[in-house]
């Protein structure tokens, strides 16, 4: 009675011994594939960021050379001196922005790793968005009795420019939200890979089109900047 | 060979379980630091791992070899222990977890606090699992049915002896 006891104590022993087995196996592996699966690196084509870098830089050399033809204290136009003051500081300030030496490493990356993209997204917000769109650009943009000048021109420009900066200051919210989603996910597929990788090339692009939209925008006003004086 | 590699897995699983704990208690104080939680919270997360080292120790001490002996089991032990401390190192060493980033601390606490009912899952498992094999190869009775045959075995051998006659030597001169 007794050996036939222990035999069963054995096999419950041994029952859970297999369960836990299982349990450990499943989740060391299942960690090493999420481990591999988000360490997939997206490889962009030389000609890509090249043609990108062009482009940016056309821009910009444009916008400074507008700002550097503006000399206030040859200037006698109707317009207000210290408007247009301000305004050619805030294009400068911009340029700074958007020359930032970090943000254009970030930019300029052949191989990119979701982390790679997530310090992209932050860079071009603190820099891009808050330093120039938000800090130095938004404020122009306000019409009536709180607009910071009241000149007929910037009151014509100011919904356009109203209008791109809020879409510019909610585009990588929702970027940003997806980017936090691979930490605590950790059931691998085939799927989910997949996923991963269309995540790190998706907001990738998606935080590039912002770029764009942010960089068209401030040539639109510098160029408007070039018209009023 | 069996031998050997359950004596391997035996000595590792002493390692692994206080590397695994280490690891654990290096990221549990972290997380509790940050979320400003009572650190005397933290001994009920750390109840399994006490009451496994017991038990091993119980092993031990009674040589139970329904445990000690056992290959799957000490391998087992030393699976659980080393995917702890993978979970533990990975929630502070892999960079590609955005979360990692989003807190100050530089661990993904997130990453961590899901996994931590798998480690305790596993880790009670093992309580479970250990208490059932001790018993299995007679537990606690069996050492003493053990002493009670040794000792009878030793009294019988000495009476064995004593009852052996002795063998005289005998002189070649005298038998010629």
């Amino acid at each position: 009675m007794i050996k036939l006891l222990k035999e069963y104590i054995k096999v419950i022993g041994y029952t859970f011994t297999g369960l836990v087995f299982g349990a450990a196996f499943f989740l060391l592996f299942i960690n090493f594939y999420h481990y591999k699966d988000i360490s997939t690196k997206l490889e962009r084509k030389d000609e890509d960021i090249q043609t990108y870098k062009q482009y940016v830089n056309d821009r910009l050399s444009e916008v400074k050379s507008i700002t550097e033809s503006f000399n206030p204290n040859l200037y006698k136009g109707p317009k207000e001196r210290v408007m247009l003051m301000t305004i050619n500081s805030k294009l400068q300030l911009c340029v700074k922005e958007f020359e930032d030496e970090k943000l254009n490493e970030a930019l300029d990356k052949k191989e990119l790793t979701i982390k790679d993209v997530y310090n992209f997204q932050n860079l071009y917000r603190s820099k891009i968005v808050n330093g120039c769109i938000v800090n130095q650009l938004y404020d122009l943009g306000v019409t009536g009795n709180e607009a910071k000048f009241h000149d007929a021109d910037l009151a014509k420009i100011a919904p356009f420019l109203k209008l791109n900066a809020d879409s510019i200051r909610t585009d990588d919210d929702y970027v940003a939200n997806v980017l936090l989603n691979n930490g605590s996910y950790f059931f691998s597929s085939e799927n989910s890979k997949s996923n991963i990788y269309e995540m790190t090339r998706d907001s990738f692009y998606e935080i590039r089109n912002s770029y764009t939209k942010s960089i068209d925008l401030l040539l639109e006003f510098s160029r408007w900047f070039k018209g009023i004086v | 060979m069996v031998r050997i590699l359950n004596g391997m897995f035996y000595f590792l699983k002493f390692i692994l379980l206080l590397v695994a704990f280490g690891t654990s208690l290096y990221v549990l104080i972290a997380m509790y630091q940050r979320l400003e939680k009572d650190m005397f919270n933290l001994i009920y997360v750390f109840i399994p791992y006490a009451v496994l080292l017991v038990l091993f120790i119980i092993n031990m001490f009674f040589k139970q070899t329904g445990v000690t002996k056992n290959v799957f089991f000490n391998l087992t032990c030393c699976l659980v222990f080393f995917t702890i401390a993978f979970l533990a190192l990975r929630s502070v060493f892999d960079v590609n977890m955005i979360y990692r980033w989003k807190n100050t601390y530089h661990i993904n606490f997130n990453f961590y606090s899901d996994m931590l009912t798998f480690i305790n899952v596993m880790m009670y498992g093992l309580c479970i699992a250990d208490g059932f094999l001790m018993f299995s190869e007679g537990g606690f009775i069996f050492k003493r049915k053990n002493k009670e045959n040794k000792s009878l075995k030793e009294k019988k051998d000495k009476k064995a002896r004593e009852e052996k006659p002795i063998a005289v030597q005998v002189d070649d001169e005298e038998t010629l």
